[in-house]
């Protein structure tokens, strides 16, 4: 059904770029890094609808268990089987996985939903066939470049952090990402803080697999929540821009 | 040492190997075509051009929308259908590297091949972005004045070659020199033939051309004639066109002003060079263009650079890749409405572009034509 021409293509953009993620879901991630960028991809594509409490929550699992070295249920779930280190059934894993979308990602996609319905352009073609405003042609999210440039912000500063930062220093440029990223919504005195802080710059700049970890969760607890708000925010302020990806035909050679 | 010396200094003169080195590095000049020879047995340079480009014929036939391209390029006095009578115009606008001279040229080849034109390039003293087609040039400069001629590397760095007038010859065809505008028009210009002018500084002949005419009358300048020896040497293009549409020859002409901008800019005012009046001199001379056969094919970077009085009598427009088309005809003079409801040019390659009139639009492509060289022609004509 969704595969049909549309006079509003950003709505069929906004529930196919979901749809993936949710097949993204459902066959479950290979790694925690993984589970990290699909949520960050959640945020926009949802155009941050998903509760920032929900975010908090995925932050926890993050921490893990104390003395056990595994991971909490919820984020083993998430997991394919072979990457797990708590003991669960894979249909259990699916179910939970299924309940996770139904429950919570689904409520997000119809808020979403409501809210571009309300700025979704309508394009009257000549043609149905073969128009460069044919949803499955549209590069942008929700047809909306600014979210692109969001994502990509978004998208460098969770990279350049789970990567660790080369220095001190490189935490004043990487908290200028992370203010793009954020859309301006972090605490005040979150970067210096992060540059005073003695133990939080050896987290976000050191090598060893603990501070690696220690980085996840910093991210999933402390900036995936402020991001989605900052999402919420720039999505009501959006405008709409078709770009098809492909050309509808090859000029004519002069 | 004075400034003169230093500079003297600083432009040193190229050894005879430097320069050999140099010129060697261009393609050599055709010299056995039917315009060359005069021969007509031989092929001639559009066809010579062709070859060496490796572009096919002109194919009609491909285009969807024939009143926008082939009506652009095609000049009929007896056209087909409703197509437009005599000479047509565009305004290509792009930022620099989008492809404007590249297209430039390939629309020279494209209008000796289909119309047997005499076609015109403006030389300028900064650019020279005719060099592709150099080896079947006819380099037209102004008599007996100072010419100053330099190759310059795209890298700054590379030390500039000074050449002598008679090294022209071992880039381009032949080197002409002609005394006013109406002896360059019918005694120097070639049907069939590219040519880059050089206007002249001293602008001779200009003011004559200018009384002679009955219909165009400006207010003159403080001074009390409107050509004059102190107007800039870009002054000379008004003249030119005067000439030809008021005395001919009546063949199908096409002038190509690259960076139409600086011969009528948006801001051009009155002063006392006369710069409104020529100004509307050649917004006059547009319709006469049209029906003596005149086509002028003009570039810039944006539309807003260029003065209204040009812009709203240029029918076609052609939008190059890296910035959108119009969707809608706010901002371009003399256009009522433009067809196009999205953007198609941004997104595009280099060597694509769109052309479009009121009523229509085509995409189209056009190959590379290459140099083997990376030099600038730097020719400066002194008083």
């Amino acid at each position: 059904m969704t595969d049909q021409h549309s006079n509003r293509p950003a709505l069929i953009k906004l529930t196919h770029d979901l749809e993936e993620l949710r097949d993204d879901l459902l066959a479950g991630f290979e790694s925690r890094r993984e589970v990290l960028e699909w949520t960050q991809q959640l945020s926009v594509r949802t155009l941050g609808q998903l509760p920032d409490r929900w975010y908090s929550e995925i932050g926890a699992q993050f921490r893990g268990v104390p003395d056990s070295g595994k991971e909490r249920t919820l984020l083993s779930a998430l997991l394919i089987g072979r990457k797990r280190t708590r003991d669960m059934e894979d249909s259990t894993a699916a179910e939970l996985r299924e309940r996770l979308y139904a429950l919570t990602i689904r409520p997000a996609y119809h808020r979403a939903f409501r809210q571009l319905r309300a700025d979704a352009t309508e394009y009257l073609d000549d043609t149905e066939t073969d128009s460069q405003h044919t949803a499955d042609r549209q590069k942008w999210i929700a047809m909306r470049p600014a979210l692109d440039e969001l994502e990509e912000y978004q998208r460098t500063a969770l990279t350049d952090l789970l990567d660790g930062l080369e220095d001190r220093s490189a935490i004043l440029d990487w908290g200028n990402d992370l203010e793009q990223a954020t859309h301006g919504e972090l605490p005040g005195e979150f970067v210096a803080r992060a540059y005073r802080e003695e133990s939080t710059a050896r987290v976000l700049t050191g090598d060893d697999s603990a501070a690696a970890r220690a980085r996840e969760l910093f991210w999933a607890d402390l900036i995936a929540p402020t991001m989605n708000a900052g999402v919420r925010d720039l999505a009501g302020r959006t405008s709409e821009q078709p770009d098809a990806e492909k050309q509808e035909s090859a000029p004519t050679q002069l | 040492m004075s400034i003169k010396e230093r500079l003297q200094t600083v432009r040193s003169e190229s050894s005879r190997e430097q320069r050999e080195e140099a010129i060697e590095q261009f393609e050599p000049p055709r010299r056995d075509t039917q315009q060359a020879t005069g021969d007509t047995r031989r092929h001639t340079d559009a066809d010579s051009m062709r070859r060496h480009f490796g572009i096919p014929q002109w194919d009609r036939s491909a285009f969807d929308w024939q009143g926008v391209i082939p009506n652009y390029l095609e000049k009929h006095w007896d056209p087909p259908g409703d197509e437009s009578v005599g000479g047509t115009d565009f305004l290509a606008t792009g930022k620099p590297g989008s492809g404007k001279s590249t297209l430039g040229c390939y629309f020279v080849e494209r209008d000796l091949e289909v119309n047997q034109s005499i076609n015109i390039w403006r030389g300028s003293s900064s650019r020279s972005e005719w060099l592709p087609l150099a080896p079947w040039t006819r380099l037209c400069l102004p008599a007996n004045v100072p010419v100053s001629i330099r190759l310059e590397s795209k890298d700054k760095r590379e030390p500039s070659v000074a050449l002598d007038v008679d090294d022209l010859e071992k880039i381009v065809r032949e080197v002409v020199r002609y005394e006013d505008p109406v002896h360059l028009l019918h005694d120097v210009l070639q049907e069939s033939a590219f040519h880059v002018v050089y206007p002249d500084p001293h602008m001779r002949g200009c003011q004559a051309i200018y009384e002679e005419s009955d219909e165009k009358q400006y207010d003159a300048p403080s001074r009390g004639q409107l050509f004059h020896e102190s107007d800039p040497a870009n002054h000379w293009w008004f003249g030119l066109v005067l000439a030809r549409v008021e005395h001919g020859p009546f063949h199908w002409t096409t002038l190509t002003l690259d960076e139409i901008g600086d011969i009528v800019s948006q801001s051009v005012q009155k002063d006392e060079f006369g710069s409104y009046q020529k100004a509307e001199l050649l917004r006059d001379s547009w319709v006469d263009a049209r029906k003596t056969g005149l086509t002028f094919n003009c570039f810039g970077h944006d539309e807003v650079d260029i003065s209204d009085m040009a812009r709203r009598k240029i029918r076609w427009r052609i939008q190059m890749p890296g910035q959108a088309n119009p969707t809608s005809a706010s901002k371009l003079v003399g256009f009522g409405e433009v067809e196009m409801n999205s953007d198609l040019t941004s997104s595009m390659n280099v060597g694509e572009a769109l052309m479009y009139t009121e009523t229509n639009f085509e995409k189209f492509a056009w190959s590379d034509m290459p140099t083997p060289h990376s030099y600038k022609l730097k020719i400066k004509v002194g008083r």
